[in-house]
């Protein structure tokens, strides 16, 4: 990998052109790869990862460091830049300045905070232990973002296989982030 | 209306309708009514950020196709001009179309989806009110309900699933035998007879997807279904 992101914990903020050349070098071939298996051309992903860079770059100030990895943040913007580009629809999502927003917003356990980089470590390391049919079930939703029905359909199993392949593929990477976090792994 | 501090809902959708939420992988109408669940539930936004997680791992471990490096320098230039042209032009946001007998009951995430930027009451039948919502998918009907408090859904069964996350109020179900709140979400199984009860006190709003017509299983819930036509 071409220069892990200079650093996972790095703030990243406008009036910079390096720190943006930067962060853009190295998250250009991860959602070049992401577009890619998304099923986009390679013009197409070209110029959703500069939409995606763009966004990253101007909402700066919205991502909180403490709260996520900047990995996580990075691909829920690509992941909503492209349902936005696919279905020409604005992804719905909870808005902490809504009136009905309740509950906090989500301060993590002290120490659970600094480690957001080391969480993503963690994940991608259980990812490479995971058994080839719950890995492959992920990555059809998270890459091709295929329906639970369709990759049932694809792959040839009952719809409630992929379904607990799924679930169990997720608890077992939720297990790695728990077990080190402590607590705060109240079951689904 | 709506206490400040409200219960956290006790009733959450299933993990996989999370995770087709995460993965951006489920229709419309279903990321609609969980965004809405999120925006009352503390533990379900918790286990998505966790699925996004997931998915950051995923296009980590995956990623580095072989962009060249050119192409790369180029685009990085390229965007970084562009940096300046939009700095807050973004944001401006839709800042009305909520009615105001609206907000504070109906989360933000549905605002898109009124019909009509004032979206009021209409009468349905009896008791029922509704303000129905574009409908993103073909084969789901989705609105807003609001029942008069006391109101007695009769008996009926579903040939579709049946989702209602209740926006305010309470409602009864008989088949479970439970109670719903602000926040949770019921989904009546197919064919399962249920009748649903409003509590007496304070009417009940909720956002209703009803994925197939319904089947009334008597006299009066015949009437109704011919009203409502759902
Ligand atoms: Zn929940």
């Amino acid at each position: 990998m071409e220069g892990e992101p200079a650093a996972k914990d790095e703030q990243p903020g406008p009036g910079d052109r390096a720190g943006f050349e930067t962060l853009f070098r190295s998250y250009a071939p991860r959602l070049r790869g992401y577009f890619l298996r998304r099923g986009e051309s390679s013009a197409h992903a070209e110029e959703l990862i500069q939409e995606v860079m763009l966004t990253v770059w101007s909402k700066a100030k919205l991502y909180d460091a403490t709260r996520a990895a900047l990995s996580t943040w990075v691909f829920t913007i690509a992941r909503n830049k492209h349902i936005d580009a696919r279905r020409r629809m604005t992804r719905p999502e909870p808005d902490p300045d809504d009136p009905c927003f309740s509950g906090g917003s989500e301060p993590p356990a002290p120490d659970e905070s600094a480690r957001a980089g080391e969480r993503s470590e963690r994940l991608r390391a259980a990812l490479g232990q995971l058994g080839e049919e719950q890995r492959t079930t992920l990555e059809q939703l998270y890459f091709e973002g295929r329906t639970m029905q369709e990759i049932a359909h694809r792959d040839g199993v009952a719809l409630g296989t992929v379904k607990s392949r799924a679930r169990r593929g997720v608890l077992a990477l939720r297990a790695v982030l728990v077990e080190h976090a402590g607590e705060d792994g109240d079951e689904l | 209306m709506s206490s400040e501090i409200a219960p956290a809902p006790s009733h959450h959708p299933a993990p996989e309708d999370l995770l087709e939420y995460a993965t951006g992988t489920g229709a419309e109408w279903l990321s609609l009514l969980v965004a809405c669940h999120l925006t009352f539930c503390e533990r379900c936004r918790r286990e998505v950020a966790m699925l996004d997680e997931v998915g950051a791992a995923l296009m980590d471990a995956a990623g580095n196709d072989d962009a060249d490096d050119a192409w790369v320098g180029a685009a990085a230039d390229d965007a970084a001009a562009r940096i300046s042209e939009r700095t807050t032009a973004d944001d401006a946001g839709a800042a009305g179309g909520m009615p105001a007998q609206l907000a504070g009951t109906v989360p933000r995430p549905l605002r898109p989806y009124l019909s009509e930027p004032g979206g009021r009451w209409r009468f349905l039948a009896p008791g029922i009110q509704h303000v129905p919502l574009q409908t993103p998918d073909d084969d789901v009907q989705l609105r807003l309900i609001k029942f008069r408090a006391g109101f007695v859904i009769p008996p009926h069964g579903h040939e579709g699933l049946e989702w209602l996350l209740i926006l305010d109020g309470d409602i009864g179900d008989s088949h479970t035998g439970t109670r719903y709140g602000r926040g949770d979400v019921c989904c009546s199984d197919v064919d399962k007879e249920h009748s649903q009860d409003v509590s007496p006190s304070e009417p009940c709003i909720a956002l209703v997807a009803n994925l197939g017509p319904l089947i009334p299983k008597t006299m009066l819930g015949r009437v109704l279904a011919k009203i409502v036509k759902i």
